[in-house]
């Protein structure tokens, strides 16, 4: 496999690699070590973000306060006033603006205690399946297309039982 | 849901006996859960809502938590009774002041309540009397996992259990203590305590939790990060932290003696003589005179009290708690009075 190419030089491989989700628009970052440490954004560097500044000349077209989470709506600005999230799914949404608050209240970015039925790892997929019929029952519901809002039902239902099925299949920790 | 035969007495947690009962009242651990696939409580649509607090009433029903058991529809409750729940510490102020559908279960030892639709979907709440933040933790930790096994909560590899606000992600854990500490009052070194619990990472609240004012000299300290540290961690460091309060307090009352004894006698057997004679008391001055008496007790300076009694006293003389003893609403003259004779009674 041809390595990918860092976007600054497009002459060394890239080694570092960003991320990120704004929009429900994805951007990638790709570059190498050498113009990241001639940037000043080695792994001590400022954040991410800044990065895409940086690409784009200096000018940021959105701030992280519009970053929207497409299963519950609630904007990166909106949980700053309220200081409550919406959803799971924001976790995922505003991991990267919201690393700065967790380091502040905890001195810490990730978890490390037990998870769930002793599991050393979660699957998310499903749950956000149903996070999302939720949100477009909701939206159904609202435009009173009763068809889909049916349809969108049965197939919670179903997700749902297939959940609880793996829940109590779960191995069970002493 | 019928709670008149709580009335008269209080959960096992005010039993005034344990781990070092002379200062720690109660120790008391909080799990917050969240159904996967959900929107949090906070941003959920009634319906949804609705949904939940069927399904975990349902669960819950299959659960043992205690020797019999009690479900609250909070939604329908009546708003004297939602208020004798917080005064028991079955319920937090925000669930008896939030909307729509919401519930609570609990043993009728009040030991374990599980609270549905407060922040966060599910509240698991352990508390035991004395020193015991294992065995609250050992409780709410079995509740934890019977409900796990009926239902997949909200959770990541990096971020742990995914709550509503980013103070309790991770573990979802508080633990907490709740102190009675008048001889640091009296001296005025609570501050110290303060200052020193927050340095490693704890945080003091007043009798009944986050906001409130501390009243007859309790406190609860607890901790205030619940995310990169694992749930033993999370205990331990109120474990450790614990002792150094214990002594604190300890060494004030000595001093207390120390400087006058007599001093000290007159203040307490004064508290006890109001407590034991007056024809009205408000709720500050019951706490007050309370605590002194719970002071002289434990510094063997009044023989003929008894310390459940007493405790019982700080929650069975809340305003709402007199007012379902008396089968109505009272205004709060009322109140003061219907207070002093309670007192009364139980102070023979």
């Amino acid at each position: 496999m041809t390595p990918m190419l860092c976007q600054f030089c497009g002459k060394n491989p890239a080694t570092i690699h960003f991320t990120e989700i704004k929009e429900e628009v994805k951007r990638e970052l790709h570059i190498c070590e050498e113009c990241a440490n001639e940037k000043g954004l080695g792994s001590t560097g400022p954040l991410p973000p800044m990065l895409f500044e940086l690409m784009q000349g200096g000018r940021r077209e959105s701030t992280d306060e519009d970053l929207k989470c497409p299963r519950c709506g609630i904007t990166f600005g909106e949980f700053r006033t309220k200081g409550r999230f919406g959803c799971p799914h924001d976790y995922e949404i505003f991991a990267e603006p919201m690393g700065p608050l967790l380091e502040k209240i905890h001195g810490a970015r990730s978890h490390t205690g037990r998870l769930p039925r002793g599991r050393t790892s979660v699957d998310t997929a499903v749950a956000d399946h149903l996070l999302r019929l939720r949100r477009e029952l909701k939206d159904s519901v609202r435009a009173e297309n009763y068809e889909d809002a049916a349809r969108i039902r049965d197939e919670i239902k179903s997700l749902e039982s297939s959940m609880s099925e793996s829940a109590a299949s779960g191995t069970e920790d002493a | 849901m019928d709670l008149s035969d709580l009335d008269h007495r209080c959960g096992e947690w005010l039993r005034g006996e344990g781990t070092s009962a002379h200062v720690v009242i109660s120790s008391r651990v909080r799990l917050a859960r969240n159904l996967a696939g959900y929107p949090f409580a906070t941003r959920a649509e009634e319906d949804q809502r609705g949904e939940i607090t069927l399904r975990m009433r349902e669960e819950l029903s299959g659960i043992a938590l205690g020797p019999r058991q009690y479900w609250v529809d909070l939604a329908q409750a009546e708003k004297l009774e939602t208020r004798f729940l917080v005064e028991r510490h079955l319920i937090s102020r925000e669930l008896e002041s939030g909307r729509g559908p919401r519930g609570v279960a609990f043993g009728s030892d009040e030991i374990l309540s599980v609270m549905i639709n407060e922040e966060d979907h599910i509240r698991i709440q352990s508390i035991r009397a004395g020193l015991a933040l294992e065995e609250a933790w050992q409780r709410a930790v079995r509740a934890d996992r019977a409900l796990e096994k009926h239902m997949e909560f909200a959770a990541s590899n990096q971020f742990g259990y995914l709550t509503a606000c980013p103070t309790n992600v991770g573990t979802g854990l508080r633990a907490s203590v709740m102190l009675h500490l008048p001889a640091l009052v009296h001296l005025k070194q609570i501050e110290k305590v303060f200052h020193a619990a927050s340095r490693t990472g704890l945080t003091v609240r007043g009798f009944y939790g986050e906001g409130t004012m501390a009243s007859g000299d309790l406190y609860q300290i607890s901790n205030q990060i619940t995310l990169g540290h694992t749930e033993e961690e999370i205990l331990q460091s109120l474990s450790t932290m614990l002792p150094r309060i214990l002594e604190y307090e300890e060494m004030c009352r000595a001093e207390l003696a120390s400087r006058g004894q007599l001093k000290l006698e007159d203040k307490v057997h004064r508290a006890l003589a109001i407590l034991r004679s007056a024809r009205t008391l408000t709720s500050e001055e019951a706490m007050q005179y309370l605590s002194s008496v719970r002071l002289g007790h434990v510094m063997e300076i009044l023989k003929d009290v008894d310390i459940r009694s007493l405790n019982e006293l700080f929650v069975l003389t809340q305003p709402a708690h007199l007012q379902k003893l008396e089968g109505r609403a009272l205004d709060p003259d009322e109140r003061d009075i219907r207070r002093a004779a309670f007192v009364r009674s139980t102070l023979v």
